[in-house]
């Protein structure tokens, strides 16, 4: 017995994401993770790299709206992401976004 | 962090919530999306309050603003009795930016309360925060 359906990947992209969905109801949010984190980290680190300090409230607040755009996106349609999953998502932005804010020092811009 | 940071941070996140539920809804409108959060009850409640806290905001800024316009002092060591240096002809510069802002802002945004609560908000923060400079100019630090 296979651990998921087989997926169709014949139809295009489109079908192939829709498809492992089906199968996977896990699998967007992993998409959305994925894409957090890797705004998130790879955010951080090119700063840490380049200035020696990273701005992580920053990168914070700026993956949670990549995500966040990502995920509407991904409402479009028959909707790969539930609205709780939306949901979360925003909230997580928000939180960010008051992390960022409180972050700001006098001296910063 | 002073008074003012933290009260920029809140009425900064305030207006980020606000925007980022606002645009995640009308985007989902627009595009007639399976997923809209704007029929999420509470996300609307969140909304409604948001908009409520940010009009009383406006409307407690205003009344602080015209307590320091109207505001004088005695005579201390560092002040001057008065701070009429602060009162000849600011406020109605003030007056004259407000309503120029509100021309413009109407002719981009067609004075939709949803889009204008932004302009409020922030104008009602900058007076705040003026009169914050003012009265640490004038009295001394207040933090």
């Amino acid at each position: 017995m296979a651990i998921y359906q087989e997926v169709n990947l014949t139809g295009g992209m489109d079908t192939a994401l829709i498809s492992t969905a089906t199968s996977v109801p896990a699998f967007p949010i992993m998409i959305l993770v994925f894409v957090y984190l890797t705004i998130l980290i790879g955010g951080t680190t090119s700063q840490k790299n380049k200035g020696g300090n990273a701005d992580v409230p920053m990168w914070a607040t700026l993956a949670g709206l990549g995500t966040t755009m990502v995920t509407l996106v991904m409402g479009l349609g028959i909707g790969l992401v539930s609205l709780g999953t939306t949901s979360i998502v925003i909230a997580i932005t928000i939180m960010a976004g008051f992390w960022y804010f409180l972050s700001r020092g006098r001296y910063e811009q | 962090m002073g008074l003012k940071n933290y009260i920029g941070a809140f009425i900064m996140t305030a207006l980020f919530a606000f925007a980022l539920i606002s645009f995640a809804a009308n985007f989902a409108n627009d595009n007639n999306s399976a997923i809209n959060i704007g029929h999420d009850s509470e996300y609307a409640d969140l909304t409604t309050n948001t908009k409520g806290d940010v009009d009383t905001l406006y409307i407690q800024a205003n009344i602080s603003a015209t307590a320091v316009q109207e505001g004088t002092i005695s005579t201390q060591t560092e002040a001057t009795q008065g701070g009429t240096e602060f009162k000849v002809g600011i406020w109605n510069s003030f007056d004259m930016a407000k309503r120029s802002a509100d021309i413009a802002f109407k002719k981009i945004f067609g004075g939709d309360s949803a889009f204008s609560i932004f302009f409020t908000a922030l104008a009602a923060f900058i007076s705040f925060a003026i009169g914050w400079f003012i009265i640490k100019a004038w009295k001394g630090n207040p933090d």
